[in-house]
């Protein structure tokens, strides 16, 4: 129960949100937007959020749609923030995009939890922001003429601006007092897509007992290939410890990462490194000749970044051994440290330093709580990303 | 634009019925549902999104009623635990000892009413995805999912077992 009064407001346009955010404004009084209201709710009921007005936004026509739209001479999705999560897991949408925000809460709180909700909200993991990192896709905010220094609409109540989402998302959404966010805009070839393994999916313990269910969708000439897994404490509904998500996007391999750091983010480190080396394969195959490993490796004419591929999966001690055919053998222990089950593998091949040595020299502080320590989360990202790499490499063939 | 500023006297479809509730803005529908219009059959647990044992239908799509203003949904059709009459689920929950306490139990109806209403040939998978919604405190889990099974097998699928 909430333990104070408030009013509620329900807008039926962005003008009117936008108008009740202005007039509460000059009453010195606070106001909030409110999307499902999950976490509102929750933070008022335990007084850690206190506002005199909500103003719901669930009945503002564009923020609870999925459109088409024009921007810069390009087509868009543009995706209401007020959509509950499972109207996009449940719908015809891009597989990358599903997977993520099939991630998010349980199967019935995603009934309630908005797109903007969760991206906005002050949770520090707010996986529904992945997809739009990597896409550098677009927010479309509508703020009261008074705080964005001068309208050139004069005459509109509000100004509607549309920026590019690294303009407003530093570690959280950042928009101006009163900006209401409207919709959340993915390119066009962001287009409805396959997963390979459906988000309903029952989780499936990794080799060291933790949820791991990757997912993953083929690039295609219409849309970017991705890969996707999320790895937590407890085998079901719980708070990331690690959210990967990737995608081929042009010549460019990037990499997001959520429950690692306190926020969400790109690794652009390690995206400038495997760009440097010429791809994911490459970056792999760079790996795998390391000083250490074994120099035969590229000698027999493997398939770059297969052998890591190979061990990315091996669940059984003495598995690489098998891979001998294709030309591993010590050193493709390198690219092993998907689950890090047979010897030799887990965080000490010269493939997962690499990740690691980029994923330090981002300068962010890996998060600490009861789920996890800093070193595990570390450890974690760097098993997810090998795999997601030599998946990339192996299946998509990225960057070759 | 409506705006609600103080405690005052609102309609609610609940169960197929209107009925009259005073409601603050602030009040969750939990609360209103338990406290307002005596229908305690939802059960109030954590209050935190956690437990589902406060789950209920709007429009037919399952919501944790702790986490939602009542004026939110004030114009929707909410279904509780008490618009269900001797529904498949609840004979599945009764013919398979899909309770212990029971105190989770009319949330666990729900989420399942929800499923099988929206997908009566959900798969193993799919019903385990939306049963981790719920928490069963006795840990009653294997009963339930027989009780779901049940209900999809005899009250959805004409006793047809495709899984």
């Amino acid at each position: 129960m909430i333990p104070f009064d408030l009013r509620y407001v329900r807008a039926e346009s962005a003008e009117e949100a936008v108008a009740a955010w202005s007039t509460a404004n000059k009453r010195g009084e606070t106001a909030h937007y409110l999307g499902g209201g999950t976490e509102i709710v929750t933070l008022a009921r335990e007084s850690k959020l206190y506002t005199d007005e909500v103003i719901d936004c669930s009945r503002i026509p564009e923020a609870s749609a999925v459109e088409t739209v024009t921007e810069g001479g390009r087509e868009w999705f543009a995706y209401g923030a007020a959509l509950p999560l499972n109207r996009i897991v449940d719908g015809d949408h891009q597989g990358l995009l599903r997977a993520c925000l099939a991630g998010i809460a349980d199967r019935t709180t995603r009934n309630s939890i908005t797109l903007g909700g969760n991206i906005c909200g002050m949770l520090p993991y707010r996986e529904a922001v992945l997809p739009w990192l990597l896409a550098e896709g677009l927010v479309e905010t509508a703020a009261p003429r008074s705080t964005d220094g001068g309208a050139t609409d004069k005459g509109a109540p509000i100004r509607r601006v549309r920026r590019p989402i690294a303009e407003l998302f530093d570690k959280r959404l950042k928009p101006a007092p009163g900006e209401l966010v409207l919709r959340f805009l993915l390119p066009m070839d962001w287009a409805p897509s396959d997963v390979s393994t459906p988000p309903a999916a029952p989780p499936s313990p990794g080799a060291d007992g933790r949820r791991s269910d990757p997912t993953y969708g083929p690039r295609t000439a219409a849309g970017p290939g991705w890969f996707y897994q999320r790895r937590t404490k407890d085998p079901r509904v719980d708070y990331p410890l690690v959210t990967l998500a990737m995608a081929e996007i042009g010549d460019e391999l990037r990499v997001a990462l959520g429950g690692v750091w306190g926020y969400p983010a790109r690794a652009t480190v390690l995206e400038e490194a495997i760009r440097e080396a010429g791809g994911a394969a490459a970056f792999l195959d760079r790996a795998g000749t390391a000083p250490g490993a074994n120099a035969g490796n590229a000698g027999h004419g493997t398939a770059p970044g297969a052998n890591a591929g190979n061990a990315g999966h091996g669940t059984a001690p003495g598995a690489n051994a098998g891979n001998a055919g294709h030309g591993t053998a010590p050193g493709a222990n390198a690219g092993n440290v998907g689950h890090g089950t047979a010897p030799g593998a887990g965080t000490g091949g010269a493939g997962a330093r690499r990740i690691g040595a980029a994923l330090d020299a981002e300068g962010r502080s890996f998060r600490e709580d009861h789920r996890g320590s800093a070193a595990y989360r570390r450890e974690l990202a760097i098993q997810a990303i090998a795999e997601g790499l030599a998946h990339l490499a192996t299946e998509n063939g990225a960057m070759r | 634009m409506t705006e609600y500023a103080k405690r005052q006297e609102i309609s609610l479809t609940v169960n197929g019925e209107v009925r009259r509730a005073v409601v603050a803005p602030a009040d969750t529908l939990l609360h209103t549902l338990r406290d307002t219009l005596g229908l305690t059959g939802t059960k109030s647990s954590c209050e935190n999104g956690d437990c589902g044992a406060c789950t209920v239908h709007i429009d037919g799509v399952p919501i944790k009623s702790c986490l939602t203003l009542t004026l939110m949904v004030a114009d929707r059709e909410i279904t509780t635990i008490e618009g269900l009459r001797d529904s498949p689920v609840q004979e599945g929950f009764r013919e398979e000892y899909g309770f212990q306490c029971g105190f989770c139990t009319s949330g666990f109806i729900m989420n399942a009413q929800a499923l099988l209403e929206n997908n009566p040939g959900a798969d193993a998978a799919t019903r385990i995805d939306w049963l981790q919604s719920n928490i069963c405190r006795c840990t009653g889990y294997e009963g339930i999912e027989k009780a779901i099974d049940h209900a999809r097998r005899v009250g959805f699928q004409n006793g047809v077992d495709s899984q």
